[in-house]
């Protein structure tokens, strides 16, 4: 019985309006078309527009608080920030900062960050500040580990350099190793070993494999004046 | 009963490059002390000392292999310690190194010196690094000396 009751009011109204029954049906035609279109692109731009704010806002909450980018946009599903720079304070609350030319972040997976040409520098203790420079650099903010896969040098401020070909650190476990060789060079000697690895946030450190160190004992007494 | 002779090549004071070489090396920065292991070797001009292991504490305030500025408090040497040094040889059991007293002193069940063919055995030679003064003790027992009258010195 419902479907026999037809609603007097809508078809009134439009012929109040003196269009022929076959323009209305054209206009909502047209209509319909366009509410189909945008059904399709509102969502993807929507999912863009989304996953920019998502990925910038986890970026942020996972980052520490000063995060600057110069610009920030997504190439085949990866976000692509210029020039960021991070500092922030670790759980020992020395301050640390860090800036790459580029940061590629996964969008499906955005703990996954890629870094290039990395330049950081992290204060050891109150005297020594380490200074880090990089060509690549893989960050996996999920797990809070950092793994350095080209060579890079690692510049203490009293004058001791370290050149890594390669290395993997686990950041909130202060641990960091590498397979492959690594040399140590200060003015008054070097040490050089085919391996390293560096536990309890720095306190140990060893070198594994043909281990030499060269020491010039006239410069340390010197430096002993 | 002692007997002593030189050891030139043992003052360690002169500043000639020291080379070390290890299978491995290990530096506990708190405890400030580092532990070569696995094949140790110390060359230093003239001298050329192995052992199984090394352990060397360094001491100073805040001073650590990062700082740089290490000052060596003493040296331990285990596992077989061979020492040669110009003409002079010896073989120990252990070895300690004290940079304060600059006394090094190679002990064990048999201690042997040689000099040459000059053979002397104890229980514990103890060199005086700044003059290169070397004490052998027999520790009660005695000290056994093979002089090679080859070696008499030409009146």
């Amino acid at each position: 019985m419902l479907q026999h009751i037809r609603n007097p009011a809508l078809a009134g109204a439009s012929r109040a309006i003196g269009q022929s029954p076959d323009d209305i049906y054209q206009s909502a035609l047209a209509h319909s078309a366009r509410v189909r279109k945008l059904k399709i692109f509102l969502p993807i731009s929507a999912a863009i527009i989304s996953a920019a704010f998502i990925g910038v806002a986890i970026v942020r909450a996972y980052l520490p608080e000063n995060l600057s980018i110069e610009s920030a946009r997504i190439e085949n599903g990866k976000i692509v920030m210029e020039r960021p720079a991070i500092s922030g304070r670790n759980s020992d609350g020395i301050s640390y900062s860090m800036i790459a030319n580029r940061a590629l972040q996964d969008i499906q997976n955005p703990n996954m960050i890629s870094l290039e040409n990395v330049k950081a520098a992290v204060p050891i203790n109150d005297e020594v500040v380490a200074r880090v420079t990089a060509a690549g650099a893989d960050f996996d903010r999920g797990a809070d580990k950092l793994d350095l896969t080209k060579p890079f040098d690692v510049n203490l401020s009293n004058g001791i350099t370290a050149r890594f070909q390669s290395a993997r650190l686990d950041i909130p476990g202060g641990l960091m190793d590498t397979p492959d060789p690594v040399k140590i060079s200060m003015d008054a000697g070097s040490i050089v070993a085919n391996s390293l690895k560096i536990t309890d946030k720095g306190h140990t450190i060893t070198l594994i494999g043909k281990v030499q160190v060269d020491l010039d004992p006239a410069r340390i007494r010197n430096q002993g004046k | 009963q002692t007997t002593s002779s030189k050891m030139e090549g043992l003052k360690l004071s002169n500043d000639a490059p020291i080379q070390i070489q290890s299978d491995q090396l290990e530096i506990k920065d708190q405890e400030k002390r580092a532990f070569f292991t696995g094949n140790v070797q110390v060359v230093q001009g003239t001298t050329t000392m192995k052992a199984g292991k090394m352990t060397v504490l360094y001491k100073g305030e805040g001073a650590s292999v990062t700082s740089g500025s290490t000052d060596i408090d003493k040296i331990f040497l285990d596992d077989t310690v061979f020492l040669t040094s110009g003409t002079q040889q010896a073989t120990a059991e252990k070895g300690e190194f004290d940079m304060t007293s600059q006394t090094f002193v190679l002990s064990g069940k048999q201690v042997v010196l040689s000099e040459g063919a000059n053979v002397f055995r104890g229980c514990k030679l103890t060199v005086q690094m700044a003059t290169g003064q070397a004490k052998l003790d027999s520790c009660g027992g005695r000290v056994e000396i093979m002089l090679d009258p080859k070696s008499r010195p030409k009146q």
